[in-house]
């Protein structure tokens, strides 16, 4: 008999496609919904950009979506592929999507700013310090069977990620388009690297993945290279395509007449 | 004070705080990949075991004759069914995985083999394209019930045991470990789940070597009675002894642990017929009642024996998940903080022999 969790966590029992419902993963949507919708309110140009507010909220649905059954469980206990699809989406999905209803502008109120470099400096390495210690061995294998730490390492996810997009499209964040193709360049370098590891690795890294009950004859091997192959190969076009978008988005702002775009 | 002298001034400072802390997180996550210098990542057996003369049929329908048809090959044997859920597939697939990265030499000269416990449900056919998913050289033996638990009993493995479920189905429980007998015909160290590939990608190449000199210093020549102890092993289990339980009841098991090296503490215990063992000791309350207590670990001091024993440390088998009866013998491994996990057999007895020879009594110096 399964039991009842409020946040996903490894259980070490036999993977099933029944659904499972997770109270808690339903609770912080709801509250993150409430959230984002609030900030919009505050923008005066989120009003104005309809199509991208409905992207906004598509990036809202897709975190309750990474976070509930299947994938969260299965990131959390079965496949390291879904723990990095989990990631992805989180990070480098769903969090840019949330920020691109808001204007680069400085009159939004929405975007608010840190101290421009230097803030963006320190997003960018809390980004990757996340990244990091959230994929070693000692905090994946460790912290799985928690249910509390799960939510943790979930929502330092969806923070790191928050934090580290500001400063794209934040009102004070990075001055220059080629200062933002570096910052996103750095600030993904540990992605790649750990999508590179993953993939060129022989063995497995983590222990509760590897003695997972199988999902559909998966081994532990393949899962591990998939996963590299996912951070490498989707995660990286995930990246230049939201770019892309962000810097239309500035493009079309610095077009508008009397508007200064830092 | 400007913004922006303030940007130029914080930059290399925050920069030059978190260099080095990136640094050695980078140097942490190096660190839990590499390998610990363990001599064996596999359970040690406390005295080698040689193969049992045993006959099954293949999946093929033809006699197997497991002596014979594995003689001078690196054998894994492991018994389990084709409905399990969880740990017979991930054993073998992670053994499958890494037999895949031996040399073509070193998997020519490799038998896994699997044995069900399972035969209503394991037909041939079925057992073949079950094994076929993790590598089509894994052999499938069956036989009759008799067999399989003689196999078993001189492998000093627990017999499994068909466990009824919900709905009028069943499943099995039975030994988790696999064993490796090296091409010398002698298991030395036998492998829980839990081994990981990284643990089978260090020991197997080293299993291949045990026929002359393994790396517990065993020569493995065959016969046991030649067996030479070149290192002294720093922790040794005698007396392993668990009463045959009540019904329903929690099993303990008892023993003696001679400790020659240095201090050490037993942090656990694992066999296959309990879902949760714990290490409990007995206090005495102010009134003089007499009250069990669990503990984190149980202390194994220097050059001493340590009796776990009745009103002192003991391990308490919870959850049992299978029956076990007087004159059987059951698989433990005890996991020491220092000396590793070493694999021993308990003997099952009666509550009578438990007062008369399971424990000696008080902890006591031991002398050489």
């Amino acid at each position: 008999m399964k039991e009842i969790q409020w946040w996903c966590a490894a259980q070490g029992i036999p993977w099933t496609w029944s659904w499972q419902p997770y109270p808690g993963v339903w609770l912080a949507a709801l509250a993150l919904f409430t959230a984002y919708t609030v900030i919009l309110r505050r923008s005066p140009y989120a009003r104005e950009r309809r199509n991208l507010v409905i992207a906004g909220y598509i990036g809202v649905f897709i975190v309750w979506l990474s976070l509930d059954w299947p994938i969260g469980p299965l990131g959390v206990g079965y496949l390291a592929f879904a723990h990095s699809l989990k990631f992805l989406l989180i990070s480098f999905v769903a969090t840019p999507l949330m920020w691109l209803p808001f204007s680069p502008k400085r009159s939004d109120p929405a975007t608010w700013g840190g101290q421009g470099a230097t803030s963006a400096l320190l997003a960018g390495v809390f980004f990757n310090v996340v990244l990091i210690l959230s994929h070693t061995p000692l905090v994946v294998d460790g912290l799985a069977e928690s249910q509390l730490w799960s939510f943790v390492l979930d929502s330092l996810w969806l923070v790191a990620g928050v934090l580290f997009w500001r400063p794209i499209v934040g009102r004070n964040g990075l001055p220059q388009s080629m200062v933002k193709v570096l910052y996103i360049f750095l600030g993904t370098l540990s992605h790649t690297g750990l999508g590179m590891f993953f993939l060129l690795s022989r063995y497995p890294h983590y222990r509760v993945f590897e003695l997972a009950p199988r999902v559909e004859h998966l081994s532990a091997r393949v899962d591990q290279a998939l996963a590299g192959a996912l951070m490498l190969l989707a995660g990286t076009p995930i990246v230049f395509l939201i770019l892309g978008i962000v810097f239309s988005q500035v493009a079309r702002a610095e077009q508008a007449p009397g508007v200064t775009v830092r | 004070m400007t913004p922006g002298f303030s940007t130029v001034i914080r930059l290399p400072r925050a920069g030059a705080r978190l260099t080095p802390f990136l640094f050695l997180l980078f140097l942490a996550f190096g660190a839990c990949q590499r390998e610990q210098p363990v001599e064996m990542k596999g359970s040690r057996l406390a005295r080698p075991l040689a193969k049992p003369d045993v006959v099954l049929t293949d999946t093929a329908g033809k006699a197997f004759d497991f002596r014979k048809e594995t003689e001078g090959k690196l054998t894994l044997l492991f018994f389990g069914f084709t409905n399990c859920p969880d740990i017979c597939p991930v054993h073998l697939a992670n053994v499958a995985d890494v037999v895949d990265d031996l040399s073509f030499e070193q998997q020519s000269n490799t038998r896994v083999v699997f044995v069900t416990v399972d035969p209503q449900r394991d037909t041939p056919a079925h057992m073949r394209k079950w094994l076929d998913n993790f590598d089509a050289r894994f052999i499938g033996l069956y036989g009759d019930d008799e067999t399989v638990n003689r196999f078993q009993d001189e492998l000093l493995l627990a017999r499994a045991v068909t466990i009824p479920t919900e709905g009028g189905g069943y499943t099995v429980g039975h030994a988790s470990q696999m064993i490796a007998f090296s091409p010398d015909g002698l298991a030395r160290y036998v492998y829980p789940f839990g081994t990981r590939q990284s643990d089978w990608a260090h020991d197997l190449p080293r299993l291949f070597a045990n026929g002359k000199l393994d790396a517990g210093g065993h020569t493995g020549n065959g016969k046991l009675g030649n067996v030479k102890v070149v290192r002294k092993e720093p922790i040794r289990i005698e007396k392993v002894k668990m009463p045959a339980p009540a019904p329903g009841s929690p099993g303990v098991m008892y023993a003696t642990i001679i400790n020659e090296k240095e201090d050490d503490a037993l942090l656990a215990v694992e066999t296959p017929v309990a879902g949760r063992v714990e290490l409990h000791t007995v206090e005495k309350t102010p009134e003089g009642h007499s009250l069990m207590k669990q503990v984190k670990n149980i202390p194994v001091p220097a050059r001493r024996l340590t009796s776990l024993k009745p009103g002192g440390y003991h391990v308490m088998l919870m959850e049992r998940t299978a029956d076990y009866a007087q004159g059987q013998t059951v698989p433990a491994t005890f996991v020491f903080e220092k000396a590793g996990r070493i694999a021993v057999q308990a003997d099952v007895i009666s509550y009578g022999e438990v007062e008369h020879g399971a424990s000696d009594g008080a902890d006591k110096a031991h002398k050489h």
